[in-house]
C-alpha cells in the first residue's frame, strides 16, 4: 500500500504539486490524470524518490521511503516511461536483466528469469538477443515492461507508457498491461492525459490539475458524479466521442 | 640516401612515445575533466574555455614556454628535467586536451536524457549510470575526439627538437636549416606515415566502439594492446628517467666526476651549429668518450640547458651571451667582451669557456657586389644617402634585437620596406633581388657563395660574436676532455668556418655537418687523447 500524505513540490516560482494526498491500494490500478504541466510526472517520480517533495511524506507498506536509500528503494520499483528508454547498446535480454544484474543474481537465475519474462510480455525468444532499434514501438514498450518487472517488482510505476503508440497496438498493449497487473497482483500507479485510456483500464482515477488533486475515484464515481467543472468537462468529452462514434456505427 | 634513412627508425620511435605518452596524458587529464563537468555548464564554459585558449597559443612558442615553466617551478616540485622529455609531453599533452575534452563533453551531454532517466529510475547509482550507459554511449564520440588529438599531436610533436626532444622534428629542422630538401622530406614523409597509421588504428577502434556485443570489445582490447606493446618495445631503450638538476659544484662531487664516458652535446638550429657539434663528437669519440647530440635547440634552451646539465658542452658566441644572457650595453671591445663573458660564465653558472675558436659569426650587413659596386657603398654608413629606396631582409630575430636599433641610431639609416625570413631564404632573397640588404651572419659561407658583400661597420654599432666552446662543470676538468676539445682554441679562421658553411649549404655537391667537420679538423695539428 502506498500513503501519499500532504506532498507539496515547487520548481522555483511553479508549484508543481499542492498538498496532494492519496492512497493506493495493494492490488489497485490507479490511473493519475492530468494535461501537461498538471504535476502528474512529478507525482510518480516521488513515489520512486527520482524526486524529493518540499513537504509532505510518502510512506510504502508504512515505511517511509524519505529515510530509505534511494538507489536501493528503485531497485524494489518497476519504472516504465514513454518510448521505453531502453539502453540502446544492449541487447533485449541485456536490457531485461538491468535490475537482476544490479541485485547480483546469479547468471542462470538471470536467464531463466529473461525467458519467463518475454513470456509475460507476450514476446518469443527470437527477441532476445535483438537490439531496441530492431525492434518495433510496442515491442520495445513490451520489453520495457518486462524490464520493469525483471526484479519482482510488486509496485509498477508508469509514465505515459503508451502515449507514442499506434492505436491498434495501444490498446493491444493496454489490454495486457490490465492482464500482467491482475496476474502478478501487483500495484500499479499510472500516468495519462487519455481519458478514455484511464476509464477502461483504472480501478481508480486521480485528476490532478495545476498541482491539485480535483478529484479521486472509479471511472462510474467520475462519469456519474463529476467534483467539479473540470472533471465534468473531461468526462462529457469522453462521453461525447462515445456517442459520436455510436451515431456513425448505428 | 641510405645513411639519411638509417638514423630514422630512433627518432620515429621516440616521436612515436612522445606522441603516445603525450596522448595518453591528455586522455587521463581530459576524460575525467569531461565527466566532471559535462553537467554542470558554469564549471565546463572556463574549462573549455581555458583549453581553447592553449589551443591558440602556437604549438612552437608553447613548447618553448614549457623550458621556462619547467626550469622555474624545479622541475614541477617533481625534479624533472626542464629540457627534452618533460616539458614537450607537458605540451604537447596540453595542446591534446581540447579536442578529447570537448568530444567527450559533447559525447556526455548527447546521450538520450530519457535512457538517462531510464537508468537512474532502474536503480542505477551515478557511478553505475556513468560506466554502464553514459560512456558506452557517448564512446564513440570520445573517440573520435581522440583521433582528433593523436593527428594533430603528431604533427605539433615535430615541433619538439628546440627543446631538445629528439623526434621526426629533428630531419626537418636540419633539413630546412642546411638546405637538405630530402632530409626535410624524409622527416615530413615518417610524420605524416605516423599520423596515417595511428588515425587508422584509432579509426578502426571508433569503428569498434559504435559497433555491438562482444565483438566491440575484442578490437578495443586488441587495438589497445597493440599501441601498447609498439610503446613498451619502441619506449623501452628510450625510457626517460627524470633527471635532478646537476647541483652548484662542490669539492664533494669532484672526485665523482672523474673519467667521464659519456658527453651530450648541444647545437642551434643553423649549419655552423651543427658542424661544430660534429667537429667536437669527432675529437671526443677519437679520445674514446660516447657521444649524442641533441641538435636544432632554441638558443635559451640550449643555454639552458647547459646551466642545467641536461647537455655538456655546446657552441656559443660572445655577443649572444653579452646581449641575451648578461643584459649589457654595445660599445665594448671585443676581448673586453670576451673576458667579461667568460668570467661571468664561471662566476654565475660554473661554465668553462674553452676560448674564441679562432672567428666571429656577427650580425653583418650584406648586399649583392653588383649592386653595392653602383652604389659606391663600402660601408654601412654608405647606405644612408640610398637607404629611402631600399629594401632589408633580416631572419626572424633580427627586426626585434639590439644591433638593428643601434644600427639604425648609429647611421641613421630608414628602409623603405622591411621583411622577414627564414635564415636558409635570406640569402637567396638578396641574390635573387627581391631584397636590396639583408642581416646576415659573418661566418656564413654564403656570403661569398652568393657573391654578396658585407659593409664594414666603422662605427661599432654591431657587437663582436666570438665563437666559442662552453663546458658544464660536471665535464670541465675532465682532462681527456680538456686533451680533445682544449687544442680547437684559435684553430679556425673566418675563411674556412665559412668554406665549411658553405660545403653544407650550397645546393650542388653538398657535404653533410659530419664531412664538413673532417674537413675543417684535416690537417689541425691534434694529438691523440686515448689514454
Amino acid at each position: 500500500m502506498i500513503d501519499i500524505v500532504g506532498v507539496s513540490k515547487r520548481y522555483g516560482d511553479v508549484r508543481a504539486l499542492r498538498h496532494v494526498t492519496l492512497q493506493v491500494a495493494s492490488g489497485e490500478l490507479v490511473a493519475v490524470l492530468g494535461e501537461s504541466g498538471s504535476g502528474k510526472t512529478t507525482l510518480l517520480k516521488l513515489v520512486n524518490r527520482l524526486i524529493d517533495p518540499d513537504a509532505g511524506e510518502i510512506r510504502i507498506d508504512g515505511h517511509p521511503i524519505a529515510t530509505t536509500d534511494p538507489v536501493a528503494l528503485r531497485r524494489t520499483i518497476g519504472y516504465v516511461i514513454q518510448q521505453a528508454g531502453l539502453f540502446p547498446h544492449w541487447t533485449v535480454a541485456r536490457n531485461i536483466s538491468t535490475v537482476p544484474r544490479l541485485l547480483g543474481w546469479d547468471a542462470a537465475t538471470i536467464r531463466a528469469r529473461v525467458d519467463e519474462l518475454l513470456a509475460v510480455v507476450g514476446l518469443d525468444g527470437s527477441h532476445r538477443d535483438r537490439y531496441p532499434d530492431q525492434l518495433s514501438g510496442g515491442q520495445r514498450q513490451r520489453v520495457g515492461v518486462a524490464r520493469a518487472l525483471a526484479a519482482r517488482a510488486r509496485l509498477l510505476l508508469l509514465d505515459e507508457p503508451f502515449g507514442a503508440l499506434d492505436p491498434i497496438t495501444r490498446v493491444a498493449l493496454q489490454g495486457e498491461l490490465r492482464r500482467i497487473h491482475r496476474e502478478l497482483a501487483l500495484t500499479t500507479i499510472m500516468v495519462t492525459h487519455d481519458m478514455v485510456e484511464a476509464l477502461t483500464l483504472a480501478d481508480r482515477i486521480v485528476v490532478l490539475y495545476r498541482g491539485e488533486v480535483r478529484q479521486v475515484g472509479t471511472p462510474v464515481e467520475l462519469m456519474t458524479r463529476p467534483a467539479d467543472d473540470y472533471v465534468a468537462r473531461l468526462t462529457s468529452m469522453a462521453r461525447h466521442q462515445a456517442d459520436a462514434i455510436a451515431d456513425v456505427s448505428a | 640516401m641510405t645513411e639519411l634513412l638509417r638514423g630514422l627508425p630512433p627518432l620515429l620511435a621516440s616521436h612515436f612515445v612522445l606522441v603516445t605518452v603525450a596522448l595518453g596524458v591528455a586522455i587521463v587529464v581530459g576524460i575525467p575533466l569531461a565527466i566532471a563537468v559535462a553537467d554542470r555548464p558554469r564549471l565546463a564554459f572556463p574549462i573549455v574555455t581555458v583549453a581553447g585558449v592553449i589551443q591558440t597559443v602556437p604549438a612552437l612558442a608553447l613548447l618553448a614556454l614549457m623550458v621556462p615553466l619547467v626550469a622555474e617551478t624545479r622541475g614541477l616540485g617533481l625534479g624533472v628535467s626542464s629540457f627534452g622529455f618533460p616539458p614537450a609531453v607537458i605540451a604537447l599533452a596540453l595542446y591534446a586536451v581540447l579536442p578529447i575534452l570537448r568530444n567527450a563533453i559533447t559525447g556526455l551531454r548527447g546521450v538520450d536524457p530519457a535512457v538517462l532517466e531510464a537508468a537512474r529510475g532502474m536503480g542505477m547509482s551515478r557511478h553505475q549510470v556513468l560506466r554502464q550507459v553514459q560512456l558506452p554511449l557517448a564512446a564513440p564520440v570520445i573517440a573520435a575526439g581522440i583521433r582528433t588529438a593523436a593527428v594533430w599531436t603528431v604533427g605539433a610533436a615535430t615541433l619538439a627538437t628546440p627543446v631538445g626532444q629528439a623526434c621526426l622534428g629533428n630531419y626537418i629542422f636540419a633539413g630546412l636549416q642546411t638546405r637538405n630538401w630530402s632530409m626535410l622530406l624524409v622527416g615530413v614523409a615518417a610524420s605524416a606515415a605516423l599520423a596515417i597509421v595511428l588515425d587508422a588504428i584509432l579509426a578502426g577502434v571508433e569503428h569498434a566502439l559504435s559497433a555491438r556485443g562482444s565483438r566491440r570489445r575484442g578490437i578495443v582490447a586488441s587495438a589497445t594492446a597493440a599501441l601498447v606493446v609498439a610503446l613498451v618495445i619502441l619506449g623501452l631503450p628510450h625510457v626517460v628517467v627524470p633527471r635532478v638538476s646537476v647541483a652548484p659544484v662542490t669539492a664533494a662531487t669532484r672526485s665523482e666526476r672523474a673519467g667521464i664516458t659519456k658527453i651530450r652535446i648541444g647545437a642551434k638550429t643553423f649549419t655552423e651549429q651543427y658542424i661544430l657539434a660534429e667537429v667536437m663528437r669527432v675529437r671526443l669519440e677519437q679520445a674514446g668518450i660516447a657521444v649524442e647530440v641533441a641538435g636544432s635547440l632554441g638558443s635559451s634552451v640550449v643555454f639552458d640547458a647547459l646551466r642545467a646539465g641536461d647537455i655538456d658542452a655546446y657552441a656559443d658566441y660572445s655577443g649572444t651571451i653579452w646581449v641575451n644572457h648578461m643584459h649589457r650595453p654595445y660599445g665594448a671591445s671585443r676581448w673586453q667582451i670576451l673576458a667579461e663573458v667568460e668570467a661571468w660564465l664561471a662566476r654565475e653558472h660554473h661554465i668553462r669557456s674553452l676560448g674564441s675558436l679562432g672567428f666571429e659569426n656577427a650580425y653583418a650587413l650584406a648586399m649583392r657586389r653588383d649592386a653595392a659596386d653602383r652604389m659606391h657603398v663600402r660601408a654601412i654608413g654608405d647606405l644612408a644617402p640610398h637607404a629611402r629606396s631600399l629594401s632589408i631582409g633580416g631572419d626572424y630575430e633580427w627586426f626585434g634585437r639590439g644591433e638593428w636599433f643601434a644600427v639604425q641610431r648609429a647611421y641613421d639609416l630608414h628602409f623603405a620596406r622591411t621583411s622577414t625570413f627564414d635564415p636558409t631564404l635570406l640569402y637567396d632573397a638578396v641574390a635573387r633581388g627581391e631584397v636590396d640588404v639583408i642581416s646576415a651572419f659573418s661566418s656564413d659561407g654564403r656570403i661569398a657563395g652568393n657573391d654578396l658583400v658585407t659593409l664594414a661597420d666603422t662605427a661599432h654599432a654591431l657587437p663582436p660574436y666570438d665563437a666559442m666552446i662552453l663546458l658544464a662543470a660536471r665535464v670541465a676538468d675532465d682532462p681527456r676532455v680538456e686533451c680533445a676539445l682544449a687544442p680547437l682554441r684559435g684553430s679556425i679562421t673566418i675563411e674556412r668556418m665559412r668554406q665549411a658553411n658553405l660545403m653544407v649549404d650550397r645546393a650542388a655537391g653538398k657535404s653533410s655537418p659530419a664531412d664538413a667537420a673532417r674537413w675543417l679538423l684535416r690537417g689541425l695539428p691534434m694529438r691523440d687523447c686515448q689514454d
